[in-house]
């Protein structure tokens, strides 16, 4: 997989040939600004149905191993 | 309390401030789902909440009206803005990354003043989304280390945030202490939040640095779990001198996020992971740009209600008392300042007006039961002498009790009458004629024969004689 | 087999019951399935009962919808409530969403019959639907070959006549590339001009969902079912459906129609043989090619390939074994996380997600996502560029007829070249589809890909369906 990946990353350096100091970088293929919704509440998932589709689950929650370290 | 005369041989303290505020919408900062806190775990959930496969985050216009409020209020400047997501691993960030504001923020460049008029800049005020909430199980301790399991609820995943990050201009722990309660009073007065550090909507992160002046700021230490003003203030104090005794002994400050452990008054290091640091942000691909509009913002500018500063100088300016004193902070504080205003504006006199209502008036929240016509003429009653001091605290008691009253019916039901300054002056001469003694060792300088005299006097007139007036009439009798 | 349109007018009218499509259909899948495998999961029940409740309304003269009674099948990487949902991958195996995609529910409204979920490419990354954690699927016209990727299992379910239509999505070509290895046609819409709402992102800012048809008419009539805006997608272009079926007969007398002078290297003679024969049709009916030049079309597979990953390593991040899909237990969290993407995510999954956590990491940023972003901005200038000059450009859509199996799986870069022609547009957010046109050398269909400018969907499908006229 090392290798591959390496493989790819110098077939790559094509575009660093390229003079691209004065080109925009390009984010966003149709160009919107400012959408937005009201602040209108809307029905939540049903919570068994999602819990039924969780690997663990117990007193309404999802349920996970311990973290080592404290969460920062 | 503490100060910097606390840190030895010099060293300043820098502190720079991250508070967290949750926004109080009614749905979510991405999605639809309900923004309330103590509801039933995971029953405010939608596919984005989750960070279900195929769900798409969609901006709340109330949540930015509401940022913008806070960025103004704080003096900032209003600006295009964008959205990137923050990329890590942990099981309350259902998507694993956070939709946050990076290098191009929606507030920049404020500040909030503080008491003595020592301006602290607002680097930035940002919106981000919250993460849920673990609860752990097993350990003894009841934090994670060692623990066997813990348990999500995503409610609180993706409540609106504003994270306002302070400029390191913070230099004693009172200054952070102050900060922290003057943007509470902010945020509760233009209703953005309701700012509570004991219910997690606001929530502080402390960075604490020491450094000898005319040299470069020191490492700081990033400081979390601080859960109320008190706490800011100790923590704080307790980081500055770590570090400084820490440097003294030859040691060398890391930088690292600590946590402050309220109980034993400490900070301690936090173990982190390895590459917590690279969040590989990268703009949000499925956002747009927010370009809020001019007359958008100068809407929210100009709704914005009069700021507590702006009303503590007024009310100081009307009653004579220090904008930064204690009765100005605490009227304005109770949302107490418009009566003041109104109680003045019946002919009270302005400085009686403000302490009566600081000190009686703690239960009476902003609109008092007193008519302001009532308190205004007791306020006047013991200008003019007519009721003593100790009368007045009385009838202030019953007015509130009454809520409203005659005062003058009042005093003369409670048979308060002051003498006027004639009989006062006859009853002096009684009395200096009566101690002969007492008045000879006053007018050689023995201050505390004139608690004899006061006292003979107050007897003898049963209690209407002005112990102040007594007073200065025996001062100017003795100094002639 | 019957057309889209033909079905739509004979349930509607009466004449045939939605429950004999779906039935002809079923049978078509029940013959040929277990040696194509274009499904996941094939919701014959369901399609059933959704039959029988078209033909009642029908029946007692309710409203159907623009598809009713038409069988279709969807990529299995697009929501369905309540039915299994699980992108070809072991990590989300058995997992059923809570909701449904917009497009399901626009084609539920509609009155579409859906009769499975199709196989695909892994988390949609591929170009063969050799990456399926569930096996591939075969070329129905030869089975020996792919049928393209990643939306194979949809092109081959309207190849094999199990499904009248099916949709799929399009990243780097995931629609177009199949569509022209299986003989179909494919499209891939303007980015924003169909929901993602529900959509499992791969790259979000290169995904579209889009259309498999057997005839350009049936692609134009389901594409104005699923477009339009959708307030639930931020990126959804706040327009309606624009009309397609209305411009099929146009013809393309006067259009202006490019020819790219620099297209990039490795494409097949014969492909590039029936490439000249679509300009001559097209000039027989009346309009003129013209020379295009798109000097950065060289560098789109990289700047593609930097783009994608990094994206798609953000949006697979999700899957931790917390909330849903499978879960590898372990003593700690970070000992479950690692079990869990390990054995869950398969090795082309992996490698992307690699690619795409290096290209925007610290330090790197700039050198890979950064740059890759304004490579974006050159061919998107390129593209401007031409279309001042042209109303839609001609391209082969894939270098090569449908390849053997296991003939490109050695060499991830190979690969990745079947995309060369289908990633510039959606690096630029255009529309581009693919419309079969004859043979190859090998009897394999040939596709010919018609591109247009933003918004230029009608242009696009004026020149499409004169293609198919001629074809």
């Amino acid at each position: 997989m090392t290798t591959q990946l390496v493989g790819m990353l110098e077939h790559f350096r094509d575009i660093d040939a390229l003079d691209l100091s004065d080109v925009e970088p390009m984010t966003q293929p149709y160009p919107l600004n400012n959408v937005m919704r009201e602040d209108v509440e809307a029905k939540s998932l049903d919570r068994q149905e999602v819990l039924d589709q969780a690997p663990a689950a117990e007193s309404g929650r999802f349920r996970v191993p311990p973290t080592i370290g404290f969460d920062v | 309390m503490s100060d910097n005369a606390a840190l030895p041989n010099g060293w300043q303290l820098v502190v720079g401030l991250e508070v967290h505020v949750e926004l109080a919408t009614k749905t979510k900062m991405f999605s639809a789902s309900a923004n309330r806190f103590g509801d039933e775990p995971n029953t405010n959930i939608d596919p984005v909440t989750l960070g279900l496969p195929g769900a798409l985050p969609v901006l709340n216009k109330h949540a930015i009206e509401l940022a913008m409020r806070i960025g103004l209020a704080l003096n900032c400047k209003v600006q295009p803005c964008t959205f990137h997501r923050k990329n890590y691993f942990y099981p309350d960030l259902p998507k694993a990354y956070q939709i946050t504001q990076y290098d191009h923020p929606l507030n920049v460049d404020g500040f909030l003043m503080l008491p003595g008029d020592v301006r602290i800049g607002v680097e930035r005020a940002h919106l981000e989304e919250d993460t849920g909430k673990s609860t752990h199980f097993g350990g003894s301790s009841g934090r994670i280390h060692g623990s066997d399991y813990s348990l999500l609820d995503y409610n609180r995943a993706g409540v609106p945030l504003v994270e306002i990050v302070s400029r390191p201009d913070i230099r004693t722990s009172e200054q952070a202490r102050q900060y922290v309660a003057e943007l509470r009073s902010i945020l509760l007065a233009v209703e953005a939040s309701d700012a509570k550090m004991e219910e997690g909507s606001m929530r502080c992160d402390v960075n604490v640095s020491v450094h000898k002046p005319g040299t470069e700021f020191g490492t700081r230490c990033e400081i979390k779990n601080v859960n109320s003003i008190r706490a800011v203030g100790r923590a704080i104090d307790y980081e500055a001198r770590r570090q400084v005794d820490l440097i003294e002994s030859g040691g060398t400050v890391r930088q690292e996020t600590r946590h402050w452990d309220d109980a034993s008054g400490r900070t301690e290091t936090l173990r982190t992971k390895e590459d917590a640091d690279d969040y590989r942000y990268f703009l949000e691909p499925d956002l747009v740009p927010l370009v809020p509009e001019q007359s958008w913002v100068d809407r929210v500018r100009d709704a914005l209600p009069v700021l507590p500063a702006a009303r503590r100088k007024a009310l100081a300016e009307l009653c004579g008392v220090d904008k930064d004193g204690e009765s100005a902070f605490v009227v304005v504080e109770r949302g107490q300042d418009d009566y003041v205003r109104e109680v003045v504006g019946c002919g009270g006199d302005p400085r009686r007006s403000v302490i009566y209502v600081q000190q009686a008036f703690a239960e009476q929240g902003s609109t008092p039961k007193v008519p302001a016509r009532d308190l205004a003429m007791l306020t006047l009653l013991e200008r003019d002498a007519k009721v003593t001091s100790t009368q007045a605290k009385t009838l202030l008691t019953d007015l509130i009790d009454a809520g409203g009253g005659d005062v003058v019916a009042m005093a003369a039901k409670r048979g308060f009458e002051t003498l006027d300054t004639g009989a006062l002056e006859s009853m002096v001469d009684a009395a200096i004629a009566a101690e002969p003694g007492a008045w000879q060792k006053y007018c050689a300088g023995e201050e505390k024969a004139l608690g004899a005299l006061v006292g003979a006097i107050m007897k003898s007139s049963k209690g209407k004689a002005d112990g102040k007036a007594v007073t200065a009439i025996l001062q100017s009798k003795r100094a002639k | 087999m019957q057309k889209l349109v033909e079905i739509v007018a004979a349930v509607s009218s009466g004449s045939k019951t939605a429950i004999a499509v779906v039935e002809e259909h079923l049978a078509r899948i029940n013959e040929r399935e277990s040696e194509i495998h274009a499904f996941n999961l094939v919701t014959s029940d369901q399609a059933r009962k959704d039959a029988a409740k078209i033909d009642e309304d029908v029946k007692s003269g309710k409203a159907v919808g623009a598809l009713a009674g038409v069988p279709i099948a969807l990529k299995d990487n697009m929501c369905t409530r309540g039915v299994e949902t699980t992108c070809s991958s072991k990590i989300l195996q058995g997992w059923k969403p809570p909701y449904d995609a917009t497009v399901v529910t626009k084609l539920r409204n509609a009155g579409a019959v859906i009769v499975g979920k199709t196989n695909l490419d892994e988390f949609a990354m591929g170009s063969s639907t050799e990456n399926s954690a569930f096996g591939p699927t075969k070329n129905p016209l030869d089975v020996s070959r792919v049928p393209g990727g990643s939306s194979g299992g949809s092109a081959a379910a309207v190849s094999a006549g199990f499904a009248a239509a099916s949709l799929g999505s399009d990243t780097g070509g995931s629609i177009r590339q199949p569509a022209a290895l299986c003989g179909v046609v494919g499209v891939k819409p303007t980015y924003g001009a169909v929901s993602r709402y529900g959509l499992v992102a791969f790259a979000s800012s290169l995904d579209q969902i889009g259309p498999f048809t057997s005839d350009v008419r049936d692609a134009a009539t389901l594409l104005e079912v699923i477009s339009g805006h959708d307030p639930m997608d931020s990126t959804s272009i706040p327009q309606p459906a624009t009309s397609l079926v209305s411009v099929l007969d146009h013809g393309v007398k006067g259009m202006r129609i490019g020819r790219v002078t620099d297209l990039p290297e490795g494409c097949e003679p014969d492909v590039l043989a029936r490439l000249e024969a679509a300009f001559d049709a097209l000039r027989v009916a009346g309009a003129t090619v013209v020379d295009v030049k798109l000097p950065s079309l060289q560098y789109c597979l990289t700047a593609y390939y930097l783009i994608a990953p990094a994206e798609a390593s953000s949006n697979l991040a999700r899957y931790d074994g917390v909330r849903y899909g499978n879960r590898v237990d372990a003593a700690d969290l970070n000992a479950m996380y690692a079990a869990t993407r390990e054995s869950g995510f398969g090795e082309e999954v992996k490698r992307r997600i690699m690619l795409g956590t290096y290209a925007l990491s610290a330090g790197y940023f700039d050198a890979y996502y950064g740059k890759a972003l304004k490579v974006r901005r050159l061919i998107s200038d390129d593209f401007a560029r031409a279309y001042k000059d042209v109303d839609a450009i001609l391209t082969p859509t894939s270098p090569s007829t449908a390849f053997k199996f296991g003939s490109k799986t050695d060499n991830p870069l190979a690969m990745y070249l079947c995309d060369v022609f289908t990633i510039p547009t959606n690096l630029a957010g255009h529309p581009a589809m693919s419309v079969p046109f004859g043979v190859g050398s090998d009897s394999m269909p040939v596709g010919i890909q018609v591109l247009a400018t933003t918004m230029g969907e009608q242009a696009m499908f004026k020149v499409a369906a004169e293609l198919e006229r001629a074809s």
